[in-house]
């Protein structure tokens, strides 16, 4: 078996992870993680699949087809790098919500010796106030020698008014 | 048009109260019916509230009074109350109010009517004086910042605690509490630490902290028998286990001793009832919380801001918000929510009255009576147990203390029995030497000899002079202005007439009931026989009280349908946190104390999680369905999933999606079947009363907002109250006593007065017993009329996000936003600001669904008002419509710039693409009457980044 990473964009429809899981399927292929996102009507999903060696090129071919309407790329992986031994923390930001304050937090993050696995943000209304809040959640390993305690008083230092959770996920 | 003759019994009695209440008469009431396309109040009722909750019994609260003859009731009753002069201490004393901040602040609807201040732009009035008060709690302690406020000393003292555990470094779980803190004090932290794996540990905190493994110290400054100690050692100590000192300390007694921010405190907490806030038996009071600046974000409570407006002027706000349980539910710092906001005003105008040299000086005074009392005692040959004393003595009386006490009252005094051995006497700014020489007499045989004027010349200094304050205070103008009753008089009329409250226009705030508040149920709050009783009062001298609280438990049963009731919580979110720690304790006292989870709907105020979390309960959220409705699908799967965990369900009813749920009883059954008890909030009691009682479709407890559904207003922030009602199983787990005996047993206080803000609660009894049984009920319907005739005439003009089957609103509704935001950008908060120019606080702001307006028009608003709001609303959209097709500017239109100051629209220049009529006089009615707004948009960006909790120095507001 081979993985493929295979990411897709376009404009979102229904029956989008319908038609790229027939595909696996039909190609005995292994659907083994995805996420997949809908922001304003765009559709963007990035998945791993592991598929029998003999069967890539036609799966692609069929992919396309299958989805002619977004954009694909297919890579390879031939090993999946072993996570396990490492502790992945959950951080939750709440703040009022300014601009450039993802690309703050991420500057940080890399400072700090921290990899995001995944990171979710939305911006949304304050009950009762109104205000604008930004709100993001982040999966994230730490590099060996980091302190989970430096990146939390670092986060809280980079805007005065950002609240920070951290609990081990 | 003849009119049938009536008798003189009922033309004596015609005025009926619930017609000055209700605002549409029958009429108007018939005309908003017919637009519905029904024919009477009970043909909406029927339509509206399903048959499986309906109450066909009426609640037998009896026939109505007049308002002259509940206010005779009330003054019988008042008068039953003996109004001794009480020594008592514990962090409450006699004060004079200022009268002119009496009838100013305290019997002003400019003042006491008003919300809380989420609406910026209309609030600038009370937040400049609650930022006064921040800064006068800020400066008297010596901490970096101060919040306005906490609900009382005791539950300060348990949010410090928790505060310290956030905060320290300290792995530790002690909690160290000064043996000579209140007892009340003592007795809520332990209450409070219960639930959450706190160890309390009491003791001598100038010996016993050795060997502890802690991580916070609270300590009584003075402390409660009167000594005054060095604690700056305390601190060391504690700060070397990483751990964090609170300190509840007397404000007054700060002006002359060393305030806990310089011995190195980290924390500062306390009353400010002596600041002028009459003792109303208990309450309400506003307690502060200060610490240092590096804590602001764990801090709880209100906190409130300095920011600019669109223009770059100085504009106040409610700052770090993300704190909060409205936005961080249980992650929140704390559940409160509705705090003592009237009385942080009271006690902040009574600094700026007095200013620092003023208060100085009755310290001075309260010192000195003290002081001389002592030394005649001295001279006398009694003893004195503390040799260092602001205002306290504790005074040896071995094994006299009954009698002391007895001669006490015989001469028209209480005193506080410590112990057999041990009375104490604190003293206060009423105190005089004719008092002071009355007292003698109580412990000394002979007191001829005793001359004051000679004492007075021969006393010192009462505490350590290393205890002097050395640090300045109150330096900041505002202090030092409003020294004369005139200017005194035109600054609170000055900061007044920048707010919007009740008394000039519909504050239509879903689930906040911003009702009616009648003079006459809040006349007898001033008089000096519910005002003057101590909280610790022996009950013979509370008759008058003790009658009023039970005829008030009575009527509140009889409403609610519940068998019990506890009126000590202060505010509703305490109710929430009494009403889960009666469920946890019946649990418990049936071996099931491991049940630990509580299920609350997506859609619960923030309150509700951030109460369970601090009863200790674990929070699984449950799904609504599209319709807002909870889904019971996903409440089945978490029952199965937990099942045998399930403590509690937290259901609101009708749902915060304003609607009643036909499933109701289904999930309160699928709960009781699985072992779990249901809480209902009562926060929409309001569309409840007389027409359905959850104590009987399947509630074991609800707490009920006194201050919603039953007149008590809500004073810009508080006072609340939150009084839980519980059917016969839960009745032995209510709230304990602090100070009085009797009580419940198996749950301890959760606030220090045992009938929490008991000076309030005429308020709730006038109310229900002007409007009797028939007012009640009418008030009920008129509420869901009231509401269902505004959705009809907004609906074709803002999309109501949920209604029943037959497209009727309970007695609020939800206007959709999103999609208007969608096509044309303008948000939330564009409208809200907007109706500021049409004279109208904004409804409630994106709850309990992001992207929308909750609107609840209550039953004291008349049709008339409830056009005018629509009529704006309306104007509102077609302003949207406007922008949509591009006659007005997608960034420069009246919407995004709202609201417009005076200042704007008469500047020279006027750079807008609108013409500056359209700004100012949407409709041609508000020719004649216009609110205009004192500050343009806040920013609250600006405000959080640039943080200020003081108030600014004049230089702020220079001209560039």
């Amino acid at each position: 078996m081979k993985s493929l990473v295979i990411t897709l964009n376009g404009d979102d429809r229904s029956g989008i992870v319908e038609s790229v899981s027939r595909v696996i399927v039909e190609f005995s292929g292994e659907w083994i993680e995805s996420r997949m996102a809908n922001l304003s009507g765009k559709f963007a999903g990035i998945l791993r699949a592991n598929l029998p060696d003999d069967q890539c090129e036609c799966f692609t071919a069929a992919l396309k087809q299958a989805v002619p309407d977004l954009s694909i790329t297919i890579e390879r992986v031939d090993s999946v790098p072993d996570s396990s031994g490492q502790k992945v923390y959950k951080i939750e930001l709440l703040g009022q919500d300014q601009p450039g304050i993802i690309h703050r937090i991420s500057s940080l993050l890399v400072q700090n010796g921290a990899t995001v696995e995944e990171l979710e943000s939305e911006v949304i209304d304050a009950s009762m106030s109104g205000e604008k809040l930004f709100k993001a959640s982040i999966s994230l390993c730490l590099e060996q020698g980091q302190s989970i305690d430096k990146l939390q008083d670092a986060l809280e230092q980079l805007a005065n008014e950002l609240i920070v959770d951290i609990e081990l996920g | 048009m003849s009119n049938p003759r009536l008798t003189i019994d009922e033309l004596q009695y015609s005025d009926v109260f619930s017609s000055r209440h209700i605002g549409p008469d029958h009429s108007e009431q018939l005309h908003m019916l017919q637009q519905l396309g029904l024919s009477s109040l009970d043909a909406l009722v029927d339509k509206i509230v399903p048959k499986s909750i309906r109450r066909t019994d009426v609640m037998g609260i009896g026939a109505a009074l007049t308002e002259q003859q509940s206010l005779a009731t009330l003054k019988d009753m008042a008068a039953k109350n003996k109004m001794l002069k009480s020594y008592i201490g514990m962090g409450y004393y006699n004060t004079f109010t200022p009268p002119t901040i009496q009838r100013n602040v305290l019997e002003n609807p400019a003042w006491y009517t008003a919300y809380t201040p989420y609406q910026a732009e209309i609030s600038q009035g009370r937040m400049e004086a609650m930022i006064n008060f921040q800064t006068m709690v800020s400066d008297l302690t010596g901490m970096e910042l101060a919040n306005a406020s906490m609900l009382d000393e005791a539950t300060a003292c348990a949010e410090a605690m928790t505060l310290c555990q956030r905060v320290s470094k300290s792995k530790g779980k002690v909690f160290f509490v000064a043996q000579d803190c209140h007892p009340q004090n003592i007795a809520v932290v332990k209450t409070r630490a219960n639930t959450l794996d706190i160890e309390v540990v009491v003791g001598d905190p100038l010996s016993d902290l050795e060997g502890l493994d802690i991580f916070g110290v609270l300590l009584q400054y003075p402390a409660t028998d009167g000594s005054v100690y060095d604690y700056q050692s305390v601190c060391e100590q504690a700060h070397e286990h990483k751990a964090l000192v609170a300190v509840a300390a007397d404000l007054l007694s700060l002006t002359l001793l060393t305030p806990p921010g310089d011995f190195g405190a980290d924390i500062a907490i306390g009353n400010t009832q002596r600041f002028g806030v009459p003792l109303g038996y208990g309450g309400p009071h506003a307690a502060y919380l200060a610490t240092k600046d590096a804590y602001k974000r764990s801090m709880p409570g209100r906190l409130i801001g300095l920011s600019i407006d669109s223009a770059g002027n100085p504009a106040y706000r409610l700052a770090l918000q993300t704190r909060e349980q409205h936005i961080r539910r249980e992650k929140a710092t704390s559940n409160i929510c509705t705090a003592q906001a009237l009385l942080a005003v009271m006690a902040s105008m009574y600094a700026v009255y007095h200013g620092p040299e003023g208060l100085r000086k009755i310290a001075q005074r309260v010192n000195r009576v003290t002081a001389i009392f002592a030394a005649g005692l001295k001279q006398g040959g009694v003893e004195i147990g503390n040799e260092n004393y602001f205002d306290t003595l504790s005074i040896k009386a071995e094994g006299k203390a009954d009698g002391y006490m007895q001669v006490a009252r015989d001469l028209g005094y209480n005193l506080r029995k410590l112990d057999d051995n041990t009375i104490t006497l604190s003293f206060d700014e009423t105190t005089s030497v004719e008092d002071v020489e009355t007292l003698w007499q109580v412990f000394l045989e002979n007191t001829d000899e005793l001359d004051a004027d000679v004492l007075d010349a021969s006393v010192g200094n009462t505490f350590s002079s290393a205890l002097n304050r050395q640090s300045d205070f109150l330096s900041n103008e505002v202090f030092n202005r409003y020294h004369s009753e005139t200017e005194m008089m035109r600054y609170m009329r000055y900061l007044a007439d920048k707010d919007l409250a009740l008394d000039r226009a519909m504050i239509p705030l879903g689930s906040c009931t911003m009702k009616l508040n009648s003079v006459s149920e809040l006349m007898p709050v001033s008089w000096p026989e519910f005002g003057s009783l101590h909280p610790y009062a022996p009950l013979d001298q509370a008759q008058g009280y003790q009658q009023m609280i039970s005829e008030l438990e009575d009527m509140l049963c009889r409403a609610t349908g519940y068998d019990a009731v506890s009126l000590q919580p202060n505010s509703g979110a305490q109710g929430e946190y009494a009403g889960l720690l009666a469920i946890h304790a019946y649990h418990e006292s049936r071996g099931e104390g491991h049940r630990d989870i509580c299920l609350i709907p997506a859609s619960a105020h923030g309150t509700n999680p951030a109460s369970a979390q601090m009863a200790g309960m674990k929070v699984v959220v449950v799904a609504t369905n599209d319709d807002g409705s909870i889904s019971i699908d996903d409440l089945k799967a978490k029952l199965v999933k937990h099942s045998g965990l399930v403590s509690a369900i937290m259901i609101t009813y009708p749902s915060t999606h304003g609607v009643f749920e036909e499933t109701v009883v289904e999930v309160c059954n699928l709960v009781h079947k699985d072992g779990g008890q249901v809480y209902i909030d009562g926060a929409n009691m309001n569309a409840l009363v007389g027409i359905s009682s959850p104590g009987k479709f399947g509630g074991d407890v609800s707490h009920l907002n006194l201050h919603k559904t039953f007149a008590i207003p809500h004073g810009g922030g508080g006072p609340g109250v939150g009084p839980i009602g519980v059917v016969e199983h839960l009745k032995p787990f209510l709230p304990g006593y602090s100070g009085v005996d009797g009580g419940p047993q198996h749950v301890g206080p959760v606030s220090g007065a045992p009938w929490g803000s008991a000076g309030v609660l005429p308020i709730s009894w006038a109310y229900i017993a002007m409007m009797g049984d028939e007012g009640l009920v009418d008030a009920t319907r008129v509420a869901i009329l009231n509401a269902n005739y505004l959705a009809h005439r907004l609906k074709d003009h803002y999309p109501i996000l949920y209604s029943d089957d037959n497209g009727m609103v309970a007695h609020e509704c939800i206007l959709d936003l999103r999609p208007i935001k969608d096509e044309t950008g303008i948000t939330v908060d564009d409208i809200a600001k907007r109706l500021i120019d049409f004279g109208f606080h904004a409804p409630t702001m994106s709850f309990p669904v992001p992207g929308t307006l909750m609107i609840e028009p209550t039953e004291s608003e008349s049709l008339a008002e409830i056009d005018r709001f629509c009529d704006a609303m309306i104007e509102i959209r077609k302003e949207i419509e406007d922008v949509n097709s591009g006659v007005l500017d997608k960034l420069d239109n009246p919407l995004k710039n709202a609201p417009h100051t005076v200042l704007e629209v008469t500047a020279d220049e006027w750079g807008h693409s609108y013409t500056r009529d359209l700004a100012a006089y949407p409709l041609k009615a508000l020719r004649t009457s216009k609110y205009w707004s004192p500050v343009g948009r806040v920013d609250n960006v600006y405000g959080d980044k640039n943080l200020v909790c003081s108030c600014p120095a004049l230089s702020e507001y220079a001209e560039d």
